[in-house]
């Protein structure tokens, strides 16, 4: 059975993985979130914004 | 309505009657029955149709313009319109008075606001502890509230007597409704003696409650209060409801609501808490360094711990309450907004900065030694010299001055009237970036401590902290980057907007870490926590608020008043004493420190005095006369 992963291998690696997608799920909510918020807010001032964050002129 | 009322109100009373029998039971029902009976009175009062509070009505409009046919202009003020008491000036006797009854009446009607809800808590988690904490902070503030009547008083006389042909004015404009405060004072000193002595006699079951909604009665009472004083002051700065000359052209209400009403409302409503807080969180302090016994100490210091809690909480939503005041006053006049911020009035905000720096420090600090107390700490105080870090170097960006007063040498050898490195550091958009990253930190170390004595269980909370951990860096880039590229590469129009989307951005960090960590806390474990375990130096932060609170408060009311510069009421009646100046911020300085420092006299006395009713005389033993001639 030498090829086989060790069961504490796979849960290791499966706990990192976890912690990635933790990781990248949150930072996509926080970035989603506060990149709609400034849109909002400077929209709701006549300062409307394009994709890139350059104020239109 | 009203019939029904009384039979309501009958039935009330009576079904109290039948739960406590006992004599001082009576009396105090007989009070109660007499608040409610005066309640009822008023409300019906309020009932009864009056042109002045109606003025949408058409009747009410011809009431208006028939009454109004006496009115006269706003007078026009000559050297016998203004009286002197000797040499003193009147401005600098009333400034001293006024001020001094403002920090009292923040006080008074911020404790029991607070003391409602910790009363609430007792009742909800049956932990007798915030019950016994509730009634002693009442304690602190009952010696206040002679003392802010006092004031009120001799502020009142003041007035009347330094300046009568001004007040003159003021009565006719707000004609009855200065009846209507004396009514409410009336009623705030009867709620409050009742709340505070049926402490004891209304204290469990049912009756606790009938005890809770006096609180809210009292709370209630006192917000009103506050709001119908702030009319008279924002009328001066903004009046409305009368024409260039002064004239009234209507109600009572559209006197009161100006456009300045509602943001000072709620800018003293929410600062009165975090003042409040701070002296409460003072007497814990003294109370804790003076404790003889482990116990005294560990009580001490949770109520300290309270303390701070509250005000830091009110504190932290405080400089957006201002920002919408300054915003409005902007709007109103955008030449009294210059003279606060960009005239002689300027560089007291640069002291403001150097104050709420101090608060910030002093609150940060307290809560770092704080989390001594519990062993679970350990998992976060790496993070503490970040947030010091970052607290300390934006401190030094908010307290940078855009432009000094400068010799033509020194111009020459600084290369320009700005510094070329520190220049931009000077402006808005740094200072914005500043005090929001001061607050996220503030949060953040609140939020630390919070978790310190506990242990989460939820299954996702991998997740949760994750989350936490990019709303708080997402934010902190996006302020940054909203205050950095809108206030320095684009117009200034966006620059001022941007700076909207970096109040809401520490808004979303505050109450996201909230809502993450109410979910995340559910069936945590919970660490022991050794209260009165803080070292003294700790506890000395307690004592920095609310100095630093105190100074804060003088410097701007003394801002806010000042912006109508000479004039009395702005636009309509001119100042013509001979003090229709602003002074030199040395005397200004002076005048807002004799005030500090002869209220925290005040807050001495009423500490003393608060701590006399707990000393007990040892009863004499009595030694059997001895007969010299034996």
């Amino acid at each position: 059975m030498p090829n086989e992963p060790c069961q504490k291998c796979v849960s290791q690696k499966e706990r990192k993985m976890n912690n990635l997608k933790n990781w990248v799920l949150s930072f996509v909510i926080a970035i989603a979130v506060f990149y709609t918020m400034d849109h909002a807010i400077m929209s709701m001032q006549g300062l409307p914004l394009k994709v890139d964050m350059t104020p239109a002129q | 309505m009203l019939p029904n009322n009384s039979l309501v109100t009958a039935h009330f009373v009576s079904s109290i009657e039948e739960q406590s029998p006992s004599q001082s039971g009576v009396i105090l029902h007989r009070s109660m029955q007499f608040m409610l009976a005066l309640i009822i009175i008023l409300s019906a009062l309020m009932l009864v149709p009056d042109y002045a509070w109606s003025s949408d009505s058409a009747v009410a409009t011809e009431a208006v313009a028939e009454e109004l046919t006496d009115n006269k202009p706003a007078p026009v003020m000559g050297p016998r319109d203004y009286r002197q008491i000797g040499s003193m000036s009147s401005r600098s006797f009333v400034w001293v008075i006024a001020q001094l009854h403002l920090f009292l009446a923040a006080f008074v009607l911020a404790v029991p606001l607070f003391v409602t809800v910790i009363e609430w808590i007792g009742v909800k988690t049956g932990d007798q502890r915030y019950d016994d904490m509730a009634h002693e902070f009442m304690k602190v503030s009952m010696t206040a509230y002679s003392l802010t009547a006092l004031f009120g008083g001799t502020l009142a006389f003041s007035l009347f007597l330094l300046y009568p042909t001004f007040m003159g004015y003021m009565m006719e404009v707000f004609g009855n409704q200065v009846m209507v405060y004396a009514l409410l004072f009336f009623l705030e000193s009867g709620v409050l003696y009742v709340y505070y002595y049926s402490w004891y006699a209304l204290r469990y079951g049912n009756k606790k409650y009938v005890h809770l909604t006096l609180g809210v009665l009292l709370n209630g009472v006192g917000t009103t209060l506050l709001f119908v004083a702030n009319a008279w002051a924002t009328f001066m700065m903004a009046p409305s409801g009368v024409d260039d000359a002064g004239v009234v052209t209507g109600g009572i209400w559209d006197i009161m609501r100006g456009p300045l009403w509602n943001p000072v409302n709620l800018h003293r409503f929410v600062a009165n808490i975090a003042f409040g807080g701070a002296i409460v969180g003072a007497y814990a302090g003294y109370k804790m360094l003076s404790a003889r016994t482990m116990e005294q100490r560990a009580h001490y210091d949770w109520m300290g711990y309270t303390s701070n809690f509250i005000a830091v909480l009110a504190f932290l939503p405080l400089p957006f309450a201002g920002y919408w005041l300054m915003a409005e006053i902007y709007a109103y006049s955008q030449q009294m907004g210059i003279t606060a911020m960009g005239g002689i009035l300027a560089w007291l905000f640069i002291v403001q900065a150097v104050l709420i720096g101090t608060i910030l420090l002093a609150a940060n600090y307290y809560l770092w030694n704080g989390m001594s107390r519990c062993e679970g700490s350990g998992r976060y105080t790496w993070l503490i010299k970040f947030i010091a870090v970052t607290l300390v170097v934006s401190f030094l960006i908010w307290v940078t001055p855009h432009t000094l007063i400068l010799s033509a040498q020194e111009i020459a050898t600084l290369g320009g009237s700005h510094h070329p490195l520190l220049g931009p550091f000077g402006i808005m958009p740094a200072k914005n970036i500043a005090v929001n990253l001061m607050l996220i930190g503030t949060f953040l170390s609140f939020q630390l401590y919070r978790r310190s004595d506990k242990v989460i269980t939820v299954p996702w909370a991998n997740f949760g902290n994750a989350l936490m951990v990019a709303i708080y860096l997402v934010a902190i880039a996006n302020v940054i980057f909203l205050g950095v590229y809108y206030g320095y590469f684009t117009n200034t129009v966006y620059k001022v907007g941007s700076s909207v989307a970096q109040v809401i951005s520490t808004l979303i960090v505050i109450v996201s870490g909230v809502v993450i960590d109410t979910m995340m806390f559910k069936g945590a474990k919970t660490l022991p926590v050794k209260w009165g375990q803080i070292s003294n130096r700790g506890v000395y932060a307690l004592f920095a608020l609310p100095i630093a609170f105190t100074w804060l408060m003088a410097l701007m009311g003394y801002v806010r008043s000042s912006v109508r510069t000479h004039w009395h009421v702005y636009t309509v009646m001119k100042d013509n004493s001979v003090d229709n100046f602003i002074p030199n911020i040395g005397h200004a300085g002076n005048m807002m420190t004799v005030a500090t420092i002869s209220f925290l006299a005040l807050v001495l006395f009423i500490f003393w005095v608060a701590s006399l009713g707990d000393t007990k005389q040892a009863k004499p033993v009595s030694v059997p006369a001895q007969n010299p001639a034996q």
